[in-house]
């Protein structure tokens, strides 16, 4: 950590780079040497993009000094999972079949960043199709956790949860349709939102599931996923789950503070069958924490996991499977180990199965909306617990024991993880907060009052 | 599923396995097969996404 740029905050460097004290040239000088000495033991990188983020930087500064600041993502470094395109930047979607893709345009989600001035460093490691790994036989490897490389990283947005946790970028752009977002966060010890569904633009970023696919933002804290949600939220017609709502500062309320919320326990999703031991006594202490904040906590009652869990499984696999089929039959050689086993399953699933799975998530958006008309926040795990050994990640693993950030997926509800607390191992562990539809704004509330109080979020791997 | 109705459904899908996987690619589909049993209980609903608060 002898870099002392390496864990600036966007807030921080924002306010910095506005103040004429910090510039945008050397903020992303800083960044790409860095890159350069420690990631190649990490392989979060696949794509640098060394001169795209040295031009960007330049015009940046010019634009300030010349009084023209966009605002708080100008001169901002930031990083793109494989899975969003980049106009003339290969995009691979971490898959061999994709090996000499390049995009003509770029990603929706990607072009308000690069709008508002931020800076681009490079695309970063995706399992394949944002569904398959950790395989070795992917287009690339996987990217290995900054504290413990034999531990998986999470996925999807693998890379981006590695090069936060290892000061690599102040910003990036994940997918999320099982937890791709909040379990990278999870395990390497950052935060991530996946937003409500319909918030942000998907446009431009390689689907697994049209209805349970979601962008969201990653950073190292609440206050920088919030900068970046500013930025992102909106409503876009090139995406069909595109959904317009009322512009929103959705920084307006983080110092509220958490007295007087009201949080939901979710019982139901924090079970010694889907959770560790130090996962559940890690949400445990967070809600003790918002008791001592002075919020309202309690019992709220959701349904199960295992229900969640049936409706994204089947969902997202009839979904991915009508994107692979061909490909699958064709060149399945050249799928990884671990995607083809799961997408393989498609054809396993009848209609009738589909569309009761569908159905089964219209009763649990209803009878978790019932379920919050008591509470603000809904309070749960953010993973099954800290970072599990990448060798021993199966092909069904998820199947078998369903993932606690699955939930949000299915309802469509803002979810935000951050961590809260440190394995025996010195791991991360997270917890999760959702709320209601469109209510972003009070996860990303309450989240910034637990990370006002305590300093898990601070903790940084031994990187360097 | 029995392991010839598992090949009979990859065939009739146009699928390819190779051997030394279909193991553990049964046992995949034993755990789908098991999810999607839950499915037949669940009861008829509107649609309540554009509702939800």
């Amino acid at each position: 950590m002898s870099d002392p740029l390496a864990y600036l905050s966007i807030a921080e460097a924002a306010a910095q780079i506005k103040a004429g004290t910090l510039s945008p040239v050397d903020l992303t000088e800083a960044m790409i040497a860095r890159r350069g000495t420690i990631d190649g033991a990490l392989g979060s990188f696949v794509t640098p993009t060394d001169e795209v983020a040295r031009s960007a930087a330049k015009a940046a500064e010019t634009e300030i000094a010349a009084g023209r600041y966009r605002g708080p993502l100008h001169g901002i470094p930031v990083v793109l999972k494989e899975a969003f395109d980049t106009a003339g930047i290969r995009t691979t979607v971490g898959s061999k079949l994709l090996r000499d893709r390049v995009p003509e345009a770029d990603a929706t989600a990607w072009a308000r960043l690069r709008d508002a001035g931020a800076v681009l460093l490079g695309k970063l490691e995706t399992t394949e199709f944002c569904y398959g790994g950790p395989s070795d036989d992917s287009m690339f490897a996987p990217a290995r956790n900054p504290w413990n490389a034999e531990c998986y990283a999470g996925g999807s947005s693998s890379g981006a949860g590695v090069s936060l946790a290892s000061g690599l970028a102040l910003g990036a752009l994940g997918t999320d349709t099982g937890g791709s977002i909040r379990l990278p966060a999870a395990y390497c010890g950052i935060t991530g939102l996946m937003p409500s569904n319909g918030l942000v633009s998907r446009a431009g970023v390689f689907p697994l599931s049209a209805t349970l696919d979601h962008v969201g933002p990653m950073a190292r804290s609440v206050e920088d996923c919030a900068i970046l949600l500013n930025v992102l939220a909106g409503y876009d017609a090139a995406d069909p789950g595109s959904v317009a709502r009322p512009a929103l500062d959705y920084t307006a309320d983080l110092g509220a503070g958490a007295k007087g919320l009201r949080v939901g326990l979710a019982g139901a999703l924090a079970g010694e069958e889907a959770v560790s031991a130090d996962g559940i006594a890690a949400y445990h202490a967070a809600a003790e924490t918002y008791r001592a904040l002075g919020a309202d906590v309690r019992e709220v009652d959701l349904p199960s996991l295992t229900d969640f869990a049936t409706a994204q499984i089947v969902i997202t696999l009839v979904e991915g499977y009508a994107i692979h089929e061909k490909d699958l039959q064709a060149r399945r050689a050249e799928y990884s180990y671990h995607s083809r086993m799961r997408l393989s399953l498609g054809p396993f699933i009848r209609a009738v199965d589909y569309a009761r799975a569908l159905r089964l998530r219209d009763k649990l958006i209803a009878d978790y909306n019932a379920a919050m008309a008591d509470v603000d926040v809904v309070l749960a795990p953010g993973a099954p617990g800290a970072a599990p050994k990448a060798a021993g990640v199966g092909a069904f693993q998820f199947f078998s024991k369903p993932l606690v950030t699955m939930a949000a997926n299915v309802l469509g509800v803002p979810a935000l993880g951050f961590p809260a607390g440190m394995s025996e191992d010195g791991l991360p562990l997270a917890v999760q907060l959702m709320s209601k539809r469109f209510d972003d704004a009070v996860v990303l509330r309450a989240g910034a009052a637990f990370q006002a109080a305590t300093d898990w979020h601070k903790a940084r791997p031994p990187v360097g | 599923m029995t392991s010839e109705e598992i090949a009979q459904t990859l065939r009739a899908a146009d699928l390819t396995l190779p051997a030394d996987e279909m193991k553990t690619f049964e046992e995949g589909v034993a755990i789908l097969k098991a999810l999607i049993a839950r499915l037949d209980d669940a009861p008829p609903t509107g649609s309540s996404q554009d509702d939800a608060s």
